[in-house]
């Protein structure tokens, strides 16, 4: 189906442009925020006020990890909730829990599910270049069950997610973990993940690419994994991973029109055919930014409804 | 199976331990994996075992404890070696490589008592405590976890700038199956000439692997949760045993190994090998200090939630090792 017409109508109505890319990193990061803050308010929910705690997790060998936790109440000793390990989108380079989009879906999914959002900000391309996000992800999933108890979580019950690039580290993170610490991981949420850095698996059918955005992809994957070969590394493309064992259960979300769907999916594939639970839900009619727009997009809504309920059920 | 809580009753072991047995035995019930044939499944169930009585019988370390993860250079590739860095800003830092138990098969860095138990050593003790993921039989035989423990201890040494760490101020200790690597480490250490570490702490050490003619292993052979003693050898050594002690009751010459702390339980099968090298150690003229923890059995000194003998055994050793802060340095 094409666009979502209630999206489409409100991004007509927006009048505001996606920015050009910037040379400069920074200059980058600064349209992205200036956009979402100019954008997202009109199409997606605000975050309830909740409690949050900041902290700084220590990484050998790459930069200290920013996390901040998301509660649903006060936090209270022996509380021991569930939580989520949350990565942001933002093609490795841009984005952070102050962005308006990021900050309202985590307090949002605290809220909703009853469990604690640890959103983690992850040094950003092309100044940390691959593995440096992956290596932080995996500390801070470290200290997340090491210090659990003194975080008000249960270390036994806990979820990673992430939204396009972050959940391209959340699936990486789930990878380096069963190979080293094998911590146990309750399940996994990728949304519009992008799985395969050498554009192996992306879907052409879902949408039709300008040239200009077929470059703009090549320079976002070459600024995060500057090296070809390293692109062939499972932490930058899961998909190229040799087993896909010991994973855990995952709920995969992708976008029909987006040609990340071709990541997302195949992943479900590999994952559901190594005799892991898999859900994966294609989003009709919505873009790749479009999941969270809960607004102007019905179908975002029921996408949001099962993220949460997929967070409750760590619950059980 | 044999009644092992009756068993200890009988051998007269402290309340704490009976409980924590009893739970061992009723929780392992439930893993039907601990007995599997693929090693890492087995791993995997043993560490859930593992994880599950630390949560309930050890108590919480410290806030305050700086943990990060490293990866190591070794001889055979990379090991993952786990730094706990205590509050303070003195410089350099004494520093103690801990080696895990687990029967030279099991036992990983990442389990919950061990986080438990090191946090508390390194913020009591002052010492950063590296712990050490060294390889696994029967994967890796004899002597691969031994290299990995000696190659970890070269990096130490000579990273120590780096890490903020005294290399003049460095020991090694293990307990169990740890025990046995760390006493060799400091074997191979002295043998090949350089700095000598500082001191050794072992606890519950394998100090042999033929345990058979001690009285402890006759007395409580059935009381160990490590299973068959001959097979976990078997598993060690491999079908074509490496040449080498791979026990320090094989080790001839003990002169010139370093100060040694010699920690054992009263009705643990190992309690005679450790206490033998111990007294072998002094006769060589080491300084060793050493305890028989009453009514203990393999493994309970870490139930510091409900036992208050292993909270004196832990106590003891974070003691030892805050005397080797200000112990004159030539031995």
């Amino acid at each position: 189906m094409p666009l979502d017409p209630s999206l489409f109508a409100a991004l007509a109505g927006l009048g505001v442009a996606p920015p050009a890319e910037a040379e400069d990193p920074e200059e980058q990061r600064k349209r992205a925020y200036d956009y979402e803050c100019a954008v997202y308010p009109r199409l997606g929910p605000p975050g309830p006020e909740l409690p949050v705690r900041e902290h700084v997790v220590p990484v050998e060998g790459y930069p200290d990890a920013p996390v901040r936790l998301y509660y649903p109440d006060e936090p209270g000793a022996g509380t021991g909730l569930p939580v989520c390990l949350f990565f942001f989108g933002g093609a490795w380079r841009q984005g952070g829990v102050h962005h308006p989009g990021v900050a309202a879906q985590c307090a949002l999914r605290a809220a909703r599910a009853g469990v604690v959002v640890a959103a983690v900000s992850y040094a950003l391309a092309p100044e940390h270049p691959f593995p440096a996000a992956v290596e932080q992800a995996y500390a801070v999933l470290g200290w997340l069950v090491r210090e659990a108890g003194r975080l008000g979580v249960d270390r036994t019950r806990i979820a990673v997610a992430g939204q396009s690039s972050g959940g391209n580290i959340a699936a990486a993170l789930t990878l380096v973990n069963r190979d080293r610490a094998g911590y146990p991981l309750a399940s996994q949420i990728l949304e519009v993940p992008a799985l395969d850095l050498t554009s192996g698996h992306l879907d052409l059918d879902a949408v039709e690419l300008t040239d200009e955005q077929r470059a703009g992809l090549a320079r976002v994957v070459a600024q995060y994994v500057p090296r070809e070969q390293d692109r062939r590394d499972p932490r930058a493309s899961p998909l190229l991973a040799e087993r896909f064992d010991g994973l855990p259960p995952a709920y995969v979300f992708t976008a029909e029109i987006d040609p990340l769907r071709g990541d997302g999916e195949a992943y479900a594939a590999a994952l559901a055919g190594a005799g892991v639970p898999v859900a994966a839900l294609r989003l009709v009619g919505q873009t790749h930014e479009s999941g969270v727009y809960e607004r102007v997009s019905a179908t975002a809504r029921v996408a949001q409804a099962a993220i949460a309920d997929a967070l409750r059920a760590l619950h059980s | 199976m044999p009644d092992y809580v009756a068993l200890a009753r009988a051998a007269g072991c402290e309340a704490a331990v009976l409980e924590w047995l009893a739970a061992n035995e009723e929780i392992a019930a439930g893993l039907p994996d601990l007995r599997a044939a693929d090693w890492p499944r087995r791993r995997r169930a043993a560490r859930e075992l593992a994880d599950v009585l630390a949560t309930r019988f050890t108590l919480p370390g410290p806030a305050g404890c700086v943990v990060t993860e490293h990866r190591v250079p070794v001889r055979s590739g990379e090991v993952t070696v786990l730094r706990y860095h205590p509050p303070g800003d003195d410089r350099p830092r004494p520093a103690h490589l801990s080696v895990h138990g687990g029967g030279f098969i099991g036992g990983d860095v990442h389990e919950v008592i061990n986080d438990r138990l090191l946090r508390r050593r390194a913020v009591d003790s002052g010492f950063d405590i590296f712990d050490i993921d060294y390889r696994l039989a029967p994967e890796h035989p004899f002597p691969a976890g031994l290299e990995d423990c000696v190659d970890v201890l070269g990096w130490l040494a000579a990273s120590a700038a780096e890490l903020g760490i005294d290399a003049g101020r460095l020991g090694v200790g293990g307990a169990s199956a740890g025990g046995n690597l760390a006493a060799l480490a400091a074997v191979h250490l002295r043998d090949a000439g350089g700095p000598p570490l500082d001191h050794q702490v072992l606890e519950v050490p394998a100090a042999s692997l033929y345990l058979d003619r001690d009285g402890s292993f006759r007395e409580h052979g059935v009381l160990a949760d490590f299973g068959d003693f001959a097979e976990i050898r078997a598993a060690y050594l491999g079908a074509d045993p490496a040449p080498g002690p791979a026990a320090p009751a094989e080790v001839r010459d003990l002169a010139g190994l370093p100060p040694a702390l010699v920690l054992t339980a009263e009705c643990d099968p190992l309690r005679d090998c450790g206490e033998a090298y111990a007294a072998r150690l002094a006769a060589a003229g080491v300084p060793v200090e050493t305890w028989r923890a009453p009514r203990q059995v393999h493994g309970s000194a870490g139930i510091t939630a409900t036992s208050p003998i292993a909270r004196e055994w832990q106590d003891r050793v974070s003691g030892f090792l805050r005397a080797r802060r200000t112990a004159a340095t030539v031995h």
